[in-house]
């Protein structure tokens, strides 16, 4: 899978206190979007002032997809005139850099994966490409994941430095500082950085060593792919999503997905297209103006789900369409939780290779 | 994505902004009013539009929305383009109320298109039902105009509809059975008074026919019972699958694979079909 | 507790034919969370519980079974859902096999949350309900403490309509507390009104979790996502938010029964409440009627009386 990096190189460590200072720096210049409590939940939102960050958090409801993908982004405005039914001015895309700050990992990785589908893949979409090419991602590695985090799944990590420019690693009282990509190295010139000594190399050595020891155990999810491949027919499907609500809530609380709609909407005399969030768990998502729908039951709708992620994404674009960041096993509100759906994928493609082989 | 249906972009500056187009006149091609052709021509002094047989636009009416429709036109036609429309939900019968002078909106060329590459120096069977001749005209008249009749074999068409009435593209129809490169077979479902041709529906229609399947191409669009029924006729006449063209028609949005509403299995209809042959179908689900 | 007579039935219900499918709950994977379980075979009925945490309202589920036997358990409140359902013709009674529990009210894990001082439900790893309490690390809170902010007022903790009943019954004569929260909010001005209004409303991000939880939002094609005419457009803003909501409070009016499990559903902690009983308020009050206690009563949208209150019509 791409969804990998190089080995980062360690460029020193820092304070917080010099960190928040160089944030007030970067916040000149840069829209700096970063984890900050507000009435009593931890968002993704633009960052007032440094001290706002909320450096200890484990991760955000939300994802920070409404960073690079917006619930709502304005495609185009359009006046309405008799004979002219297309009177339309392209949007631009937001000008001015945005760094991503204090982004975990699972959430980098979500990014890049989407990226391969927006920009990457067949026909650069020119939103969504602006904002990407105009944002930079210092992350912080996560020393406490949830035991709903499952990313070590995808040989991934809570330190893993996949997607980010910098990953910032805490060591007590400082941080160290990774240099993962050149515009991580632009960026860590214009922090006060230290030679790393070894009480503190070993600090976060031994933070990252609990922080993976602390993932519940899970069966391993890359090659799942395979396991799928007979199970179009398996009864599985209608199984797990008869408690489904159909609601999108994981949809929507998932850093990978992505799929969306295109619809007008009347402003006054005129209008603007926009494209917003959809979810494939809507029976709506794929009905034809016919009335023919080809996934009419929530069962073929979960199928979908699984598939997309874990088997034409991979295909595609050679990246599994979820990270392990647990959101929707949080916030479902009927607890259908993926990964008790994946243990059952595995064992469905178990109990059909032992009948096979009978 | 398949090589042999390379995605042809022209989404260079923005794949979401509508080219204005211009209605140059509306034909209505069925008795009952339910399906008319709109030919179109740029507003603007843009790039000519170039596309391949079997690709696809959205028509965009602002304040509506979009719509996918197969080009009915063939490039030959360089001085219009063709979409035919059945009127069904909110944007076609937007469609339907506009009259020669209004502009509208176009997206395309998308997906991508039968490979005529592949189908040049064969024999061509082609079979459509009821309403989905429109890419089925474009094929056919790129090969019968554009040309390079040469290039191609022998020439079967099979078409039916339900009643004469319904059959799109009469005058077109006529020129063939006119000519002497090309067969066209017309049939209606059931008798009806003043109908003088054939009549039954298309999968006996092509039984009868009994085209030869040596060095011969298949391609066939119709509602998913007709191609159900006539697909055993083809590959009891010896037809391989990789030999049987179809075209589907899922619902699709944005038209370059983003959106994440059309696809088949790992395939998107708008980017990897929407022309696919029956060997690449059975490769995936059946979930269309 | 599930009684061991109440599991025991419910395994001869499914291994006699009786019921095709029982729908309750069984434990969840986050702490403190139940999950709706769909149980077809008797050896499967070890998986069922009873306690705080299922606060799911399960009649939602039944109707795509209308067809079969179904069993099913419901608190007070949603045994309320399932004679409201019935009185739609959705529902026959004899294909339903009913457990009712008297009901003392689901816990809301933020409430946990906020008081084991973490942000959010899955940090409360290893918490534990343990009788009448959340155990977890050294905190001890009753659950009377920590329930979910309508099952506080509620009056109507016991089942109306149930085949076997289990769960302590309950003296309902009190309804001083039901529409307090209302009546707090009817004395406020106009403008605070509006601003209370508009900033719940602004949490909505239009994910329709709140309507898939509810049994009586079962429309084929939702009005939301009706594209002939289009009514909204699926955007997280005004109008379309307000609209969405407002509409769908109204489509409420007279059914609703008071459930809390679009409340709970919610991700984003809108308070749908508020909205919600004050139709029920304004229903009880202009039109003498309370959803669910009668599966003969007609609903009052649904019928026409002389006496009916029409001030509003100009």
């Amino acid at each position: 899978m791409t969804l990998s990096c190089e080995a980062p190189v360690v460029a020193g460590m820092i304070s917080r206190q010099a960190l928040e200072e160089a944030l007030g720096g970067w916040m000149q210049s840069w829209r700096v979007i970063a984890p900050v409590r507000q009435d009593g939940e931890v968002r993704f939102q633009p960052l007032d002032e440094p001290a706002a960050v909320a450096w200890d958090y484990a991760n955000a409801k939300h994802s920070a997809k409404g960073v690079y993908l917006p619930q709502v982004e304005r495609l185009l405005t359009y006046a309405r005139t008799r004979d002219d039914l297309n009177q339309v001015k392209a949007t631009d895309p937001p000008a001015g850099p945005t760094m991503l700050f204090g982004l975990r990992p699972c959430d980098a990785r979500a990014r890049l994966m989407v990226d391969q589908v927006m920009v990457d893949g067949v026909c650069r979409d020119r939103y969504y490409a602006a904002r990407r090419d105009g944002t930079v991602v210092v992350g912080l590695a996560c020393e406490h994941p949830r035991s709903t985090c499952f990313c070590g799944a995808f040989d991934s990590g809570p330190y893993d430095a996949t997607g980010s420019d910098i990953l910032l690693r805490s060591a007590g009282d400082m941080y160290l500082v990774d240099v993962v990509t050149e515009r991580g190295a632009e960026l860590a010139k214009d922090l006060a950085l230290e030679p790393v000594d070894d009480e503190h190399s070993q600090r976060a050595e031994q933070a990252q060593a609990k922080a993976e020891g602390a993932l519940r155990p899970m069966e391993r999810l890359v090659g799942i792919e395979a396991a799928l491949e007979g199970l179009w027919d398996d009864p599985l499907w209608q199984e797990i999503s008869a408690k489904c609500l159909a609601c999108g809530t994981c949809t929507y609380l998932c850093p990978t997905c992505h799929c969306f709609a295109v619809e007008d909407r009347a402003l006054g005399d005129g209008g603007e297209r926009v494209r917003a969030w959809d979810s494939c768990m809507y029976a709506g998502f794929t009905a034809h103006a016919s009335g023919h729908n080809p996934r009419p039951d929530q069962a073929s709708r979960w199928r979908q789900r699984v598939m997309h992620k874990f088997s034409y994404l991979p295909e595609n674009v050679d990246a599994y369409g979820c990270v392990g960041c647990g959101r929707c096993v949080v916030s479902c509100p009927v607890n259908l939780d993926i990964r008790q759906v994946l243990a059952r994928v595995w064992a469905a493609a178990r109990t059909q290779a032992e009948e096979s082989a009978l | 994505m398949t090589d042999a249906h390379p995605h042809i972009c022209h989404c260079a500056e923005n794949a979401y902004l509508p080219r204005s187009m211009q209605i140059l006149r509306v034909i209505t091609e069925t008795d009952d009013h339910e399906i008319k052709s709109f030919d179109l021509v740029p507003v603007d002094d843009g790039e000519p539009f170039r596309f391949t047989p079997g690709q696809f636009c959205e028509l965009s009416i602002v304040g509506e929305g979009e719509a996918p429709f197969g080009i009915a036109s063939a490039p030959v036609e360089e001085s219009f383009v063709r979409f035919s429309i059945k009127r069904i939900g909110r944007v076609t019968t937007r469609l339907h109320s506009l009259t020669p002078g209004t502009v509208i909106g176009m997206r395309g060329p998308l997906g991508n298109g039968f490979p005529m590459d592949a189908f040049a120096g064969k024999n061509l069977v082609v079979i459509g039902g009821g309403f989905a001749f429109t890419t089925l005209r474009s094929l056919l008249v790129q090969i019968l105009q554009g040309g390079d009749r040469d290039q191609f074999g022998q020439l079967q068409v099979v078409y039916g509809v339900r009643e004469p009435g319904l059959f799109l593209y009469r005058e077109d129809l006529a020129a063939w059975q006119a000519r002497d490169d090309i067969q066209v077979v017309q049939t209606i479902d059931v008798p009806v008074d003043g109908w003088h041709g054939q009549v039954g529906f298309v999968p006996q229609a092509v039984q009868e026919l009994a085209p030869s399947a040596k060095n011969t191409v298949a391609v066939i669009c119709g509602p998913p019972v007709m191609i159900r029924f006539t697909l055993p006729v083809l590959l009891e006449l010896g037809f391989g699958r990789e030999a049987i063209y179809t075209s589907l028609e899922n619902r699709m949005q944005c038209g370059v694979g983003k959106c994440g509403r059309c696809n088949v299995g790992s395939k998107y209809v708008c980017v990897d079909g929407p022309v696919f042959s029956m060997a690449e179908l059975d490769e995936l689900p059946p979930e269309y | 507790m599930l009684p061991d007579e109440i599991r025991a039935t419910i395994g001869e219900w499914l291994a006699t034919g009786e019921v095709d499918l029982f729908i309750g709950w069984e434990p969840g994977t986050v702490p403190l969370t139940a999950t709706p379980a769909f149980v077809r075979r008797p050896d499967e009925v070890d998986r069922l519980i009873w306690d705080a945490t299922c606060e799911h309202n399960l009649a939602r589920f039944v109707r795509p079974y209308r067809d079969k036997t179904v069993g099913i358990m419901v608190k007070g409140c949603d045994a309320r859902a399932l004679i409201g359902l019935m009185q739609e013709g959705q529902l026959k009674r004899e294909r339903l096999r009913i457990v009712g529990i008297g009901c003392d009210g689901v816990i809301d894990p933020r409430r946990v949350c906020e008081r084991a001082g973490v942000e959010s439900v899955e940090e409360l790893d290893g918490a534990q309900l343990e009788g009448d309490v959340v155990v977890f690390g050294d905190l001890r809170i009753p659950v009377a403490e920590i329930l979910f902010a309508g099952c506080e007022t509620c009056n109507q903790r016991d089942p109306q309509v149930y085949d076997l009943r289990m769960g302590p019954e309950h003296d309902e004569t009190s309804l001083a507390d039901r529409y307090a929260h209302v009546e707090a909010m009817a004395a406020l001005s106009e403008d605070e009104r509006w601003e209370r209004f508009t900033s719940e409303i602004a949490k909505c991000n239009l994910c329709y979790a709140c309507r898939n939880a509810c049994p009586f939002c079962y429309c084929n094609v939702c009005f939301a996502e009706q594209t002939n005419p289009q009514w909204l457009t699926p955007t997280a803003h005004d109008p379309d938010v307000s609209f969405f909501q407002i509409i769908r409070t109204f489509h409420l009016a007279g059914r609703c029964v008071a459930c809390g499990a679009c409340t709970r559903a919610c991700p984003q902690g809108v308070d749908l409440r508020l909205m919600l009983d004050k139709l029920c308020a304004d229903v009880a009050e202009l039109y003498d009627y309370v959803a669910g206690e009668d599966p003969e009563a007609k609903p009052p949208l649904t019928t026409y009386r002389q006496d009916d209150y029409n001030d509003f019509v100009l």
